[in-house]
Order: C-alpha cells, then structure tokens, then sequence
C-alpha cells in the first residue's frame, strides 16, 4: 500500500518538479524549432512583413535548385571547417597534455594556467581582438611581419587565405579545452602500457601515435562530437569575418561563411526570413543526427566500461 | 649516464613549453601595450609604444557607456546564475531520483532539442521576446540565457546526481521522508560541487552570450551588455580605436580572469568530468 503511494506521488511530484524547466523549454527551444518549420513553408519575409502565407516545399526548391552551386559549397565548408578545427585542437591538445604530464607538477600547473588563457578570455572579446591583428592592411601580424620586409599577406581578405585563417584562430580557441580533457584521460592510462612499449623498442612518438592518441580518441569519442557539433554551429565566426570574403552574386555565401552564419545573414541582412527558417531546418536535422550519434556512442562506451 | 640524459630531455621539454605560452601569451601582452600606448604600433611601427598613458581607459569611461555595459553584464550573469542553479537542480532531482512516467523519454528528448543553437532562429527568438514584453529587458536575456545554461548542463549533472546511492534516499523513505525533505536534506548537501559547476557555467555563459543580446536589447547604448557594447567600439561610425577597445576589452575580461583562477579547481573538475562521462 505504502509503495503503491508512494508510486503514484513519484509520478505527480517528478512533473511537478519539471516544470519550470519545461516552461522556459518550450519557450525558448520548443516555440522557436516549431516556429521555424513554419515559416519555411511560408514567404515570410522583409518585403512581406503582413500579408504572407503558406507556400508549401517552396522554399526548400529554391535552395536545392537554384541556390544550389553555393550551397553544397558552403556545406562542405562547414564539414571541412569544423573537422579540421576539432582534429586540430585535438591532437595540439592531447600533445601538450602528455608533455605537461611528463614537466614537474608545480611547473605543470604554471603551464597550464597560461594555456588555458584563450579558453578563459570572453571569446567575443578575443575574436574580435583577432579581426583587427590579422587586418591586411594595417594589422598587427602584418605590421610585425613588414618590419623583416615581408610583404602584407591577406589574412581575411582572401577567400582560401580566410579559410585558413578561420581555422588557425578558432583552434587557437578551442585547443585549450582539449588539454584538460586530455589530461584527465591521460591520468587513467596505466603506465605500464608505455613501459611495455619502451621494452619492446617504441619511440616516444610512436607509443604517441600507437598508444595515447587512439585511447584518448575513444575515450573522447562522445566529446569530439559535441565539440563537432559545436563547430559545426560556431557563430564566433561571424565576429571574426562576417563570412566574408563575399561572394560575387549578392545573397550567395560567402567564402568563409558557414551554415549558422549564413542564416543569419540571410535573415537580418537581405531579410528572407523564409529561406533562413528552412535552411535552419535543415541544419537542425543534421544537428540531430550527429547529437543521436553522440548518444548512441555515448552510452555504448558507458556500457562497456561498466561491463 | 642516464640522468644525464633525462636532465637534458628536461630542459628541452621546457623550453620547448616556454615556446608555446610565448605565442599564447603574445597577442594578450600585445593587447596591453596597445591599451597603455600612447601611440599605437600602426603609427610608430613598434611594438614598445614610446610613452605610456591612460587616456584610453579614461575615454573608455568618458566617450562611452562602458560603466553601464559593465553592471548590465554582471547583473545579467548573476540573474542567469541564480536562476538556472534553480532550475537545473529540481530539474536534475527529478530526472535522476523520482520515478515518474515518461522521464527517460524526456531526457533523451531534451538532449536532442538543446543542441539546436537558438542563434538559428532569432526570428522566433525576436517574436518571443516581443510577445512576452520582454524587449529591451535584461530580465528577459536571463531567462533565456538560464535554460540555454540549464539544458546544457543537465547530462553532467545528471552523471554526477547519479553516483549517489539510492540506498540513501530509500532509507530515508522507510523513515517516512518525502521527496522534498529528500532532496534538501540528503540530495542538496551531497552535490554541492556540481552545483559549484552549474553556477560558475551559468555565469560565463550569460557573461559570454552576445547573438541573443544584439538582437533583442533595442534600447540603444545604454541597455547593452559589454557583449554587444564592446562589438559597437569595433563596429561605430568613426572607425575603430584599437586602443580604446583593447582598454575596454581588458577591464571587461577581468572579472572573468578573477572568477576562473580564482575558482580553478571547479571549472577544470566540471570539464574533465564531462569528457570522461558524459
């Protein structure tokens, strides 16, 4: 009887409990996802502010159809730019991780402090500290670099040179991150797997690349993916270029522009509201299919370690 | 011999160390000498400025409302941190100690809903706002800074809730306990670390958020988080003094630096949790 109660109170006072999470929830993720569905099916936009309505698949035509050329172009980008900016701050961080491993502890943490320095800085802060070192024209780096006679290299203003530097800085950003985790892996790494490897004749970078690097990977599996997804969705990107260089034809995406950045601009810039919801569900779709993945690899490595 | 050896792989290490925290730590000594400068490295054509001034900082104060972008900011990220610390540790309660109907389903759907960046949909986003009345309110920006937070956090919280032994809140039940008494007396002591986490993320997070906040704070300079604030120094009509904005930028990251070292031990507890567990 008791615990038939006790059931029943569990089930009213757990909801009780949701609610105001699930309140603010649906306001501001579940309105908003929904909303977006909507109006990709509309017109909806700057010069239809009133009198818009429902249009059907229209939209998502427009985008495979005509917007298509610079579409795949800017999704690739987006795979490639996030990719590169994960692996990179990936291995630079597990690196430093097993040299601060190998430095004395108190020196370890001096370290580390300094490290972690583009990680603790507001991002919106140094992003845009970066716009104006990496400015061709009268930019820090250039400046310095022009003082040995080299002439000014255009950091942002050159579509593929911007790509690359997109990427440099935001690993710069994130590597940091990697550190930590790293080390934390690296701590439950027995040490007699290096020594095995010592007495079999292992250099130090090949029991690197054989031992730690693919340990820490599956370990980080489910991180790596959510630091995936958040480069894949990474709007500092938008402080830093604009997405610029632009594109010749007005209203294409521009070199460095990923989805998320595009989107906006779609939707604050030329106002089409309606084509900036349904690219958005289309990103929320593969969002979500990465995260289902993240879930998935998650638990299985959950489960194993249990075992 | 081999002490030797491993005294000069030791130095090597090091020095090769120093190397990297010099090209980290380059652009912030850059950022310094720029705000402290009296003319900026453009004009002279040297990183040493040539005489040292505060001008910058005064004109920060005096030419703009970073006084006002300021104590927005910090009020915004001491709302965000209270109410999400709220929200998230019922929230958290619930979905890892009360058996309730659909609560694992619901789980599963709120990890999958809050990897959609809300930047996506600043339309919705802007509507919202404006039905609610909450335009130009900092009060609003807390409230969805504080379930952008919360949804966030609830996995870690839930993986570190969940070390806690059941035995604990059963035994408790037996001697008659409700859920409430449960959570305040037995569940709320126990993970006082995580909730340490919950609060300093919450509080970066707003400190940090800016896409929201240019959008919906219409109010002009004055309502601004430093956020937005700082980005009209870069993006203003009269062109960009680096030096004003390196000034601003430096005051308005340091209470962020403050929080960090001085709370180290939680904020790399909580990262490096959330890589091995989650």
């Amino acid at each position: 009887m008791k615990k038939l109660l006790w059931k029943i109170n569990d089930s009213v006072c757990g909801w009780i409990f949701m609610i105001p999470f699930l309140l603010l929830f649906s306001i501001f993720y579940g309105y908003p996802v929904i909303h977006n569905i909507w109006l990709s099916l509309t017109d909806y936009s700057g010069m239809k502010m009133m009198n818009y309505g429902f249009v059907g698949l229209k939209n998502y035509e427009t985008i495979f159809n005509e917007g298509l050329s610079g579409f795949t172009g800017m999704l690739l980008w987006t795979f490639i730019y996030a990719g590169s900016v994960v692996i990179s701050s990936l291995v630079l961080g597990t690196f430093i991780a097993v040299l601060l491993d190998k430095a004395g502890l108190v020196i370890a943490k001096i370290y580390r402090g300094i490290f972690i320095l583009p990680w603790v800085i507001p991002a919106f802060i140094t992003i845009l500290m970066w716009r104006g070192f990496l400015n061709t024209s009268d930019g820090l780096i250039n400046s310095i670099l022009g003082k040995f006679g080299i002439p000014p290299i255009p950091w942002l203003t050159d579509p593929l040179m911007a790509k690359v530097s997109t990427v440099i800085v935001m690993t710069w950003f994130s590597f940091p991150y990697f550190i930590i985790v790293a080390q934390g892996i690296l701590k439950s790494i027995p040490g007699t797997l290096y020594e095995a490897a010592e007495i079999d004749g292992a250099s130090t970078r090949q029991s690197f690349v054989k031992i730690t690097l693919p340990l820490v990977v599956r370990a980080m599996l489910p991180t790596l993916i959510m630091s995936f997804i958040m480069q894949f969705n990474q709007f500092g990107i938008y402080l830093l270029t604009r997405g610029e260089p632009a594109a010749e034809k007005l209203g294409d995406p521009g070199a460095t522009d990923l989805l998320i950045t595009y989107v906006f601009n779609t939707a604050f810039r030329t106002m089409r509201y309606d084509l900036a919801a349904a690219y958005s569900v289309i990103i929320f779709f593969f969002v979500g299919a990465f995260s289902l993945i993240a879930m998935k690899v998650g638990r299985s490595i959950g489960s194993e370690e249990s075992k | 011999m081999i002490t030797r050896q491993k005294k000069r792989k030791q130095i090597g290490l090091n020095i090769f160390l120093s190397l990297i925290s010099i090209t980290i730590l380059l652009p912030f000594v850059a950022i310094v000498l720029i705000s402290f400068g009296k003319d900026v490295i453009v004009v002279s054509g040297s990183l040493l400025p040539s005489e040292f001034t505060l001008e910058h900082y005064v004109s920060v104060f005096t030419e703009y409302r970073f006084i006002n972008w300021f104590w927005n900011s910090i009020y915004l990220s001491l709302g965000t941190m209270v109410i999400s610390l709220l929200i998230t540790t019922i929230t958290v309660f619930a979905l890892s100690r009360v058996r309730f109907h659909g609560r694992d389903i619901m789980f599963s759907a709120i990890l999958l809903v809050q990897v959609f960046p809300l930047t996506l949909s600043m339309v919705s986003i802007f509507k919202i706002f404006s039905s609610f009345g909450l335009l130009d309110k900092i009060e609003g920006l807390m409230l969805s800074n504080a379930v952008m937070a919360s949804a966030g956090m609830v996995l870690l919280a839930k993986g570190y809730f969940d070390t806690i032994p059941s035995e604990l809140d059963e035994a408790a039940r037996i001697d008659g306990a409700g859920l409430l008494t449960i959570f305040v007396k037995i569940i709320l002591p126990l993970v006082k670390p995580i909730l340490a986490i919950v609060a300093l993320q919450s509080f970066v997070l707003a400190y940090n958020e800016y896409v929201i906040a240019s959008v919906v704070m219409t109010g002009g300079f004055k309502s601004m988080p430093l956020a937005v604030g700082l980005q009209s120094m870069i993006e203003g009509q009269y062109g960009t003094n680096w030096s004003r904005y390196c000034a601003a930028a430096i005051m308005g990251s340091l209470p962020i630096i403050v929080l960090f070292y001085s709370m180290q031990r939680y904020f790399i507890g909580g990262l490096s949790e959330g890589g091995v567990k989650l």
